[in-house]
Formats: C-alpha cells, structure tokens, sequence
C-alpha cells in the first residue's frame, strides 16, 4: 500500500518537474532558438586565411561573372569550355554602318554586337579553364576568399533551373536591328530566318563565272570535291581540276577533263559522277524568273536606317518586320509604317519621306506585284512543318534542280512528288504557290 | 383550419431559423477553433522544442519571414490543401461505413456544443440536464471511431479504434464521477445553477481539498478521453501509423480532426466551467475588491472570461502534450482503474460528509 502511493507521489513529482522543463524552454523561446531562418538569415561567413594572400587566387570557385560591357565576342571562352555551358552570339554589323560597339575597358575597339551570353552554370564544372584565354579577362571565377568585388555565394541555391543559366548579355531590341539582327531576333521569337535581302549577288557570280572563267573563280568549288569519299580518286580529280582550271577552261570544261582523267585511272565510280554532276550544276543558267524578279527592288528595311530618332526607329521596324511577315507588299508596307508612327505622335516630314523611300516606283497600276522569288534554293521549303513532308519535298527538289529544271519546274514537281505520296496538305500547298509566285 | 396551419408554419419558421442560425455559429466556432488551435499548438510546440514553428506562410499583409508572426497564415493554407486533396477509399474497405464514420464522429462533437455554454447568455439551449447531456453526447464519437477503424480493414486501424473505444470508455468512469462530486455540492444538472452556486459561494476548485483533488482526476480523464499525449495510444504513431485514421485522407481527415480539436474545446470549456467559474471574472470571486470592479462581469466580459479559461486549459494540454512520453496500455489502464477511479470515489464519499458537516 505504501508503495502504491509512493508510486503516486513519484508519478507527481516526475510530472511536475516535466512541466517545469518544458515550461522553461517556452519562457525562454526567444534566447534558446536553435532554428536559422535560412532563406533570410545566413550564418556569417567566416574569414579564412591559408597563409598567402587569398586575393591573388582563385580559390574559392563559386560561379562564373561576365564582365559583358568588356566582351569582344571572341569565342575563346566558348571554345576553352569542355562541356560547353557557354553559349555566345554574335553579329557583326554590316558594313558601312555606323554603329558603335564601344570599347573595352583596355581599350580594345569592339567589332560585333554580342547579342548573347549565357553561362548554364548547372553544366559548369568550374574547372576555370574559359578564364585564361579571354583577352580582355572579362569572364573570371567570383566569390573568391573576402572578395570585395563579389559576395560568396556560398550557398548557391535557386527554386528552378532557369535561373542558373546566367545570361549575360543583354542587348536592346533596337540594337540589334542596328546591326542587322533581324533573323537574330526571328530565331529568338521562334520564326523562320528572313529571306537575304540581296537575292542578285549569287545570280551575278554564277553568270560572271560562266562569262569569264578566271582561275579565281574556279577555286572555291574544288572544295565540291571533298564529297568524295575515296582519297585516291578525291586525289586525282583534283588534281585535273586543278590543272584544268589553271588552263582557264570553264566549268563544264573542267568537269569533262575531270572525268576524262578519272575514267584513265579507272576510278570513275558512281559517287564521283554524282559529285561532278553537282559540280555542273552551278553553271547550269539559273532560271530565267530568278533574272526577272532580282530586278524589282524588295522594300529594304536598312532604308529606315537614315531616321535619327532611335524610338522612331525601332518602331518602324517593328511594324516593316511584321508587315513582310504578312507577306505585304511595299506600298502597304509605307502605309502601315506611316499610319503606326501617326498613331504613337512620331511622324515628322522628314520621317515621312525617309519611309516613303521604301517603295518610291511602285506603279499603281500593278495590281499585284509578282511575289519576290528571292531565294530560290532549298531551305525555302523548311516551312513545312510535317517531317517527313519536308523530307520528301527537298529530296524532290534537289533531283529537278540537279536537272537544271527552272524555278517553277521545279515548284511543279514538288508538288506532284508530294501529291502521289499523298502529303500534299492545304498549308503545303499555298507555301509552294507562294515560292513559285504566280509562275507555279 | 387556415389558422391552425398559419401557426405551425410560423413556429416551424421561426424554430427552423433558429435552429439554422445556431448551426452554423457551432460550425464557426468549431472550424475557427480548429484553426487557431493548430496554429498554436504548432507554436508551442516549437518554442517548447526550441524550435519557431511556422513561419513562411503569411496571410492578411503579414508577409512570411522572420517576423514573429510569419506563419500565421499556414494553417488557413493547411486546410485549403486538405480540401483539394483527393479523396481515397481503399479498395478493400467497406465503403458505406468508411464513409459514414467521419461523420458521426463530427456529429457527436457539433450536437455536444448544445448544451456548451460560452457566456450566460450564449447557450444553444439551458438543459436541466446540462452536464448530463454534455457527458452523453460527448461519448458519441466512439461509435464513429470503432466504424472507421472496421471500415478501415486495416490491422492497425483497428486496433487503434479499439483502444480508443477502450480509453474513452475507462476514463468516462473517473470523469463521471468527479463531475457528481460538483453536481452533489450544487444539487443540480443545469450548468447556469451550477456557476450560480460558484457565484454565491466560490469556485468549485476551492470548494474542498476533495473539489480540488477532482479538478485535477477531470482534466487527467478529459485528455485522456480527447486522445491526446501522453493518453494518445490509439494513433500513436510509432505503433499504428495514424491509428483509426490511418486510411483516410482530405476532406474526411479533415472531419476526424476538426472533431478532435472540438472535443478538446469541449473538455476545456467544461472544466472551466464546473470547476473555475465559468463566465465569473476571477474578481467576483473574492470579496475584497470593490464593486465597481465587477464591471468585468457582464454578459461579454463573461464570454472572455469563459474562452480565456479554456484557451489556458488548451494550453495547458499542448504543455502536457510536448512534456510527457506516451504511456504503455497497461499503464494507462492502470491509471484509471486503480489510481483515478479509487481517488474519484473516496473524494465522492468525503465531499459527502464534507456537505453534511
């Protein structure tokens, strides 16, 4: 019986002594709190010394830094990483503009816009190998041991992955169309690249090169050899290429010695004609539309370029760039510009002139100017979203244009190659009607 | 005729509204309970551990952080998770009961809040079977919790229902039995002649060594029958995982635990007022201040005074809770059959002769 209510008496006291720890520790919350907060308190970090000055070295590698106004847009870095966590762009502005890239804090005088500069710092392994060849050191390791230019930071932690990838360069919109960015920017917004604004240039070499076959002109397509596989009949043509061309004969000329010494030497395989018959090609006469249309100027949006307002400007780009999305033509094209900048309160005299420059002799009597068949080679068809239809379409393509077939040939058997494998859809169709204009 | 059928519509109307309007008050009151009480208990927890508890999720312009008050918004958030989780029967369970159990359980804690006063005047209803009532309808739950853990047809649930069903039922004794200790004293079931006695005398817990001695046999066997720690065996979650809960998941957790805190309200309101006065200021208690004093004694003083009673009794339970280790199953019969039921009947006896003296 005594036993039992020493039981109960002990029971008490070990309970009443409980409640007073317990009791303690809740009074006492504010000083005996063991949780850091850590998203917003750190711990202090301390100062480390390893007996040399920390300052020197690169000891503590906690993330890339780009100094992006001191980038030239060299690449080396990009090249130095072993696993390719650096990505840059560049461009370069065309020439004769007069767009200032700045220079560099050691002076050097910057020749491109970089236009991107991303370090993926979730690839990085911070070996610090992209630090040594930057000629302007503008990339280097920061949180270094008491870096004062940078914090350590330590923990280097983020919700997403996203935000490791550290983009560095961070151009504005207007200069990039500054310097001629614009397929830069499409690629960005995910559109096909514009078609090149100049469309005569390779029409006049080939013709240039038919009329007058300089040596010169011949060299760059030796390299049309290199598709050759074998080494001693890459070889040997070249060889004949080589003296053929030094001997000033044309292409066609060039490529029947070819085969003359290839067929001597017994090698002429079937790959070889395939390369020489390509190699043929570029001389065959381009199409005579291409000729016709390369006359007619496309509206140019460098035009715009004159306008000194740099708002002005880049709106006016803007809508050109959307306008010939819409496949509009020059006159509509003014008209928009025009009516935008009247909208935004932007439009001067002079400013009116400059955009009306864009389609000067449009006569008005056509009612629909042929569509501009500027571009006339393959990649014209990666429109086509459907794989397999695109595959198809080019595999067609290259066959009739290997055949010397003209443009809207051409544009005719793609289209019957899609319609008997069954692929030919509606948005196929109005693409190929609107490469091959109304000539398809 | 017409008149006849005018009057039944009209008490049907006007009892239906009422009966409507004090429905959704014992709702409020159970969801808000439910709320604050999770809150607070997480913070006593944490500061009794060292720890700081919730402090990210703010709510109302209390921005999350280190403010004191960061986390005030987790458990309005907790709750809306709870409610947008999805809702799992397991393929085995006996569907009709599994779904049924929740809500006895939640039936028996809001028909309990008829007869729980929280001031003299807010009272669903003044039964001449007040505590009665309240002591009955309490021990309802039990039927929802042995059905769950049945329903459940899982091992552990069910025996953690059963140990429930067992403790409830033990601790019913103890509990009982001190609260006829007050009911002899005061000659009354009614809960406002029961205050009335403490408003003309004093407060039951000073009445005698023996009221003072059942205070404390009650409030044991309240948290006992609340199933919290150290009594907590039926979902010690050590053994049984989550005990009778263990299968079920959003809204009809949210049920059993929106129960759980309500009869934790229950006990507390009880206790404070069949033993500290109920809705009596402390200053009415002694006669030595003066009666300008008794100004705190009004018809809304008197449900702060209620609340502030319970939430200290509540607190007093998330104390025991982050103090004691859980108790073994003999143990815990152990003390309710040889060391609460045997102290409630001889302070039963003694408060006898105590009032014939």
């Amino acid at each position: 019986m005594s036993e039992y209510f020493a039981n109960i008496f002990y029971g008490l006291k070990s309970f009443a002594e409980g409640l007073q720890l317990t009791m303690r520790h809740f009074r006492n919350r504010k000083d005996l709190v063991a949780t850091l907060q850590y998203p917003h308190e750190k711990w202090p970090i301390e100062d480390r010394h390893i007996g040399f000055p920390l300052e020197e070295y690169n000891i503590i590698r906690s993330r890339l830094n780009v100094d992006i106004d001191d980038c030239i847009g060299c690449l080396q870095c990009e090249r130095a990483c072993p696993v390719d966590c650096i990505k840059i762009e560049t461009i370069k502005p065309p020439k004769g503009s007069d767009f200032d890239c700045g220079i560099t804090s050691n002076g050097t005088k910057m020749k491109m816009l970089v236009a991107r500069f991303s370090i993926d710092m979730t690839e990085c392994m911070f070996c610090n190998l992209c630090t040594f060849p930057c000629p302007e050191d503008c990339i280097y390791m920061v949180g270094g041991p008491n870096s004062s230019k940078h914090e350590i930071e330590y923990e280097y932690a983020s919700r997403d992955r996203e935000s490791l990838i550290f983009q560095f360069a961070n151009p504005s919109e207007s200069d990039v169309l500054a310097v001629g960015g614009e397929n830069y920017l499409r690629a960005k917004a995910g559109l096909p690249p514009l078609a090149p604004e100049v469309p005569v240039k390779p029409v006049e070499t080939v013709s240039t090169a038919t009329e007058k076959p300089t040596p010169t002109a011949g060299e760059p397509d030796v390299k049309v050899l290199n598709g050759i596989t074998d080494r001693m009949v890459r070889a040997t043509a070249k060889k004949a290429f080589m003296a053929a061309a030094r001997g000033g004969s044309d292409l066609a000329a060039i490529a029947k010695s070819i085969q003359a010494a290839l067929e001597e030497a017994g090698k002429f395989t079937d790959e070889a004609k395939a390369v020489l018959d390509s190699l043929a090609v570029t001389q065959t006469p381009t199409p005579v539309t291409v000729n016709e249309v390369s006359s007619e100027a496309k509206p140019d949006i460098k035009t715009l370029n004159v306008l000194e307002d740099k708002m002005v400007r880049g709106m006016a780009k803007k809508i050109f760039m959307a306008e010939s999305r819409g496949g509009k033509s020059a006159s509509e094209m003014v008209d928009a510009i025009l009516a935008g900048l009247k909208e935004a309160d932007k439009l001067t005299p002079e400013t009116e002139a400059v955009v009306r420059q864009l389609a000067p002799e449009v006569p008005v009597s056509t009612p629909k100017p042929s569509a501009p068949v500027t571009d006339f080679n393959v990649k014209v068809l990666n429109g086509i979203e459907d794989r397999m239809t695109r595959g198809l379409a080019k595999k067609a393509f290259m066959a009739a244009q290997r055949e010397g077939k003209s443009a809207s040939e051409i544009i005719q058997t793609v289209q019957t190659a899609l319609s008997e494998a069954d692929k030919l859809t509606d948005d196929v169709k109005t693409l190929l009607l609107s490469i091959g204009g109304d000539k398809a | 005729m017409n008149g006849i059928w005018a009057s039944t519509l009209d008490i049907l109307t006007s009892y239906g509204s009422m009966i409507s309007l004090a429905g959704v008050g014992i709702f409020l009151i159970m969801a808000v309970n439910a709320l604050v009480a999770v809150y607070f208990e997480r913070k006593v927890s944490a500061f009794m551990q060292d720890r700081l508890g919730p402090m990210e999720v703010g709510i109302f312009g209390f921005k999350g952080g280190k403010k004191f008050w960061g986390g005030i918004g987790q458990t309005i958030a907790d709750t809306v998770k709870l409610l947008t989780k999805e809702d799992i029967l397991p393929d085995s369970a006996d569907k009709k009961l599994m779904i049924l159990a929740p809500f006895i359980i939640f039936i028996g804690a809001f028909v309990t809040f008829i007869g729980v006063p929280f001031s003299s005047v807010l009272l669903v209803s003044n039964f001449n079977i007040g505590i009665f009532y309240i002591i009955a309808m309490s021990s309802v739950g039990v039927v929802g919790i042995i059905l769950a853990g049945w329903a459940s047809n899982n091992k552990w649930s069910l025996y953690g229902s059963l140990r429930s069903a067992a403790q409830i039922i033990s601790y019913e004794i103890p509990a009982g039995l001190s609260l006829i200790l007050v009911v002899l004293v005061a000659g009354s079931l009614n809960i406002h002649d029961i205050v009335g006695w403490q408003a003309d005398h004093r407060w039951f817990i000073f009445h005698s060594p023996m009221a003072f001695l059942a205070f404390f046999v009650y409030f044991i066997s309240g948290v006992a029958e609340t199933n919290r720690t150290p009594f907590d065996i039926p979902e010690a979650e050590s053994e049984l995982v989550a005990g009778w809960m263990t299968e079920y998941s959003g809204f009809r957790w949210a049920l059993f635990f929106l129960s759980e805190y309500a009869n934790m309200l229950i006990v507390c309101i009880l206790t404070a007022v069949v033993f500290l006065g109920g809705w009596l200021s402390p200053m009415a208690m002694f006669n030595i201040f003066p009666e300008s004093w008794l100004i705190f004694d009004g018809i809304w003083w008197g449900a702060f005074w209620i609340m502030f009673k319970a939430i200290f009794l509540i607190f007093v339970m998330m104390w025991f809770r982050w103090t004691f280790p859980r108790l073994r199953v003999d143990q815990l019969m152990y003390l309710c059959w040889k060391v609460l039921i045997p102290f409630a009947l001889v302070n039963l006896v003694l408060v006898s002769i105590w009032e014939l003296l």
